[in-house]
């Protein structure tokens, strides 16, 4: 029998105690084994969302999570009314969102099992949220179980994560991911061995490596980039070309996306129809959907422009392992060559140093710095020897 | 009528506030003088009737006056209020109509512009030549009389908003010693500030003049520049350094402008200043300006201090070898 467990990618060890809750929630019986409250963390990629939202199925799925059902299926299209997931685009989850959530959660479930809520973001919870939360994470409705979602339990505020069952999610090893690559996605073995390895257990980014040509290219172009940078001009074109391949990436993404969602908006408001035009306050809603896609661009770039420092800094910690004399677990096989020439006229501290300079240019930027001039910083940093 | 020596409909017609202040004020004065008694309406509060009572004849026939401020914005309802009145105006009345201009209320408008009133045009000012003739007026309303050469300083340090220009005047022209007010008065009153932006900051800065650099950072803070606008400047200064460090210099500057992207008079000046700095020092500079942008954004609790130290920096890398 299919279960909605088989698509967690190497995180055996939390299946098992997933399994055991489930089984254990149908007793009717008190146990230790089912608890109200659970906080899942991970890093980025691994896949705790996915591990939450499954744990919700199983928990409202007359066959313990089957994956095929309609209450499975609903519950993960947020159909399920039962089963709250809070996602959010924006930067916060903010305390009259969490009031208004609470009132809905103090119900009894309306299909018998259990009422869950997926909070996929607890780490983007305000202080004032967080602590909204906390009374119903503590004393929740006997039917009610929280799932929280987080990349380290330090981004969960103490009183909160002291209230919940911690499940740590591995990183998937590079088998895990080649395999889901070429099982599921039936990406040729090649092709999803190399992208299992460049994206370090990001299943998604993997995914999306594999069939994306362009990313391909561009990822190329961005990894050239420490090679490059023999003098103050080159660094300079450097930063331009990485800065600009990044905002290209985001904007191929979020383009189109945002015209169909301006030209449904449209719609709603009888653009196109018999009769005189948009309805009155059309064009005013639409200017402020615009705005909102201009700040969702703007993270979306930053995000572009973080992955692709993390990608940089791939090449430096490859450059620090065959310095340090290990040269089985280089991410970057197909630069092997350049890696070790360059390992081999750079000394050790400045490779540190030079991955010091990438994470603190990433802090930067999440503080809204300019990009061009942190990363022309940056490429100067990383140009010394 | 006896004492009746103005228009009866004046018409300031323009943008710009400070204009129509100046000559709402000067007819005000007239009005005065004839014993006028004057009542002032804004336009977007009025309320139906309030026009129509102001014009209304008076059982005294005394000398009156009426101020309509802001005639665009004047109530639909209203209107009809005021061009009833220009069909059959009141000899002892004077109304003043005061119109931004644009389309707003054109109908208005041009009904009154056929009974031909006075009009006092007050269109922005553009041309600095215009500016220093507008404070040459404003100090012979005064009663002052002032150089060229402080009217000149007057416009280059409030130039960009009349209204502060003009209160500027009107304090300097008080205050003053009797005699011509000449630069040195100028300078006392306004210690040198000059308009200053960004780019004046990154042009001092690259110079490698920490003192003129700090001087021109305050005062264009002080002026309303933003902290954030002061480091791009400076970072797209030595980008372009950078950028023009890389290239032949045998090249001339306008068959590198198309490859750089930058304009042949750039080009040029990034030389000159090229002659100073070191590819290391540059570096250092695009360090010191990105730590600088990271904390004006947040990273320090002191963006100006933070911005102070950049520029510190910036000219010390300046001319190292």
């Amino acid at each position: 029998m299919t279960s909605v467990f088989d698509h967690l990618v190497g995180q055996e060890h939390i299946i098992e105690i997933l399994e055991g809750a489930v089984a254990a929630s149908r007793t009717g019986e008190e146990s230790q084994e089912m608890t109200h409250a659970w906080v899942f963390t991970g890093p980025p990629g691994s896949g705790r969302s996915s591990a939450a939202v499954a744990f919700a199925q199983a928990l409202i799925c007359p066959n313990n999570g089957c994956g095929t059902c309609n209450d499975c299926n609903s519950a993960k299209t947020h159909g399920h009314p039962d089963v709250e997931i809070i996602r959010t685009e924006g930067l916060s989850i903010k305390v009259e969102e969490v009031r208004e959530l609470l009132t809905r959660v103090a119900w009894a479930p309306s299909m018998g099992g259990w009422r869950v809520v997926v909070m996929e973001d607890a780490d983007r919870l305000t202080e004032s949220a967080a602590n909204a939360l906390l009374k119903a994470i503590e004393e929740p409705g006997t039917r009610t179980v929280w799932l929280l979602c987080a990349p380290t339990l330090h981004d969960v505020l103490p009183t909160i994560r002291s209230r919940c069952r911690h499940l740590q999610l591995r990183t998937p090893s590079l088998e895990a991911v080649t395999n889901v690559l070429i099982n599921r996605d039936h990406i040729a073995p090649g092709m999803a061995d190399f992208a299992a390895r460049v994206s370090q257990g990001h299943i998604g980014r993997a995914k999306y490596l594999a069939i994306n040509e362009s990313v391909r290219s561009s990822r190329k172009t961005i990894m050239q980039l420490p090679l490059q940078l023999g003098s103050l001009a080159a660094a300079f074109q450097a930063a331009q070309t990485l800065v600009d391949l990044a905002t290209a990436e985001a904007n191929a993404v979020s383009d189109e996306r945002d015209e169909k969602e301006v030209e449904k908006l449209q719609e709603a408001y009888g653009k196109g129809a018999t009769g005189r035009g948009m309805a009155t306050g059309g064009a005013k809603a639409v200017k402020e959907l615009e705005k909102e896609q201009k700040s969702r661009s703007t993270r979306m770039v930053r995000d572009s422009i973080d992955g692709a420092l993390l990608d940089i800094a791939t090449f430096y910690r490859d450059a620090m392992m065959v310095q340090s004399g290990n040269i089985d677990s280089m991410i970057n096989t197909d630069m092997r060559e350049q890696i070790e020439s360059y390992a081999a006229s750079s000394p050790s501290h400045s490779t540190i140093n030079k991955i010091n300079a990438i994470m603190e240019a990433r802090e930067n930027l999440a503080r809204n710095s300019a990009p061009l001039v942190t990363c022309e910083a940056l490429m100067c940093q990383l140009a010394r020897k | 009528m006896k004492g009746v020596t103005m228009n009866p409909f004046y018409l300031l017609l323009g943008s710009e506030g400070a204009l129509a202040d100046r000559a709402l004020a000067k007819l005000q004065a007239q009005l005065k003088e004839e014993k006028a008694e004057f009542t002032t309406i804004d336009a977007s509060d009025a309320l139906v009737g309030d026009i129509a009572d102001a014009l209304a004849p008076s059982l005294f026939s005394e000398r009156r006056a009426l101020i309509i401020k802001d005639l665009q914005d004047l109530p639909e309802d209203s209107k009809a209020e005021v061009t009833r009145y220009l069909d059959q105006p009141d000899p002892t009345m004077t109304v003043i109509f005061v119109h931004k201009g644009g389309v707003k209320g054109k109908a208005l408008l041009d009904a009154i512009k056929k009974i031909k009133p006075e009009i006092i045009p007050c269109d922005a000012i553009k041309k600095e030549s215009e500016k220093e003739d507008f404070v040459k007026g404003l100090f012979q309303d005064a009663g002052r009389k002032a150089t060229p050469g402080a009217i000149k300083a007057m416009v280059g340090a409030l130039g960009t908003d009349l209204r502060e220009l003009q209160s500027a005047v009107s304090q300097i022209a008080l205050d003053a010693p009797a005699g011509a007010i000449d630069e040195a008065m100028v300078d006392k009153f306004h210690q040198g500030r000059i308009e200053t932006t960004g780019f004046d900051v990154a042009d001092a800065t690259i110079d490698g003049n920490l003192p003129v650099a700090l001087i021109t950072l305050r005062s264009a803070l002080e002026t309303g520049t933003d902290p954030v606008m002061v480091t791009s400047a400076i970072a797209s200064s030595l980008r372009s350094l950078a950028k023009v460090s890389g290239t032949n210099r045998g090249t001339k500057s306008f068959e590198l402008a198309g490859q750089l992207g930058m304009a042949p008079w750039q080009i040029d000046k990034a030389r000159r200043q090229l002659q100073s700095w070191t590819p290391r020092g540059i570096a250092t500079a695009v360090e010191a300006i990105a730590k600088a942008d990271a904390d004006v954004k947040g990273a320090s609790s002191d963006p100006i201090f933070a911005l102070e130290k950049a520029l510190q920096t910036i000219t010390a890398a300046h001319g190292q070898r």
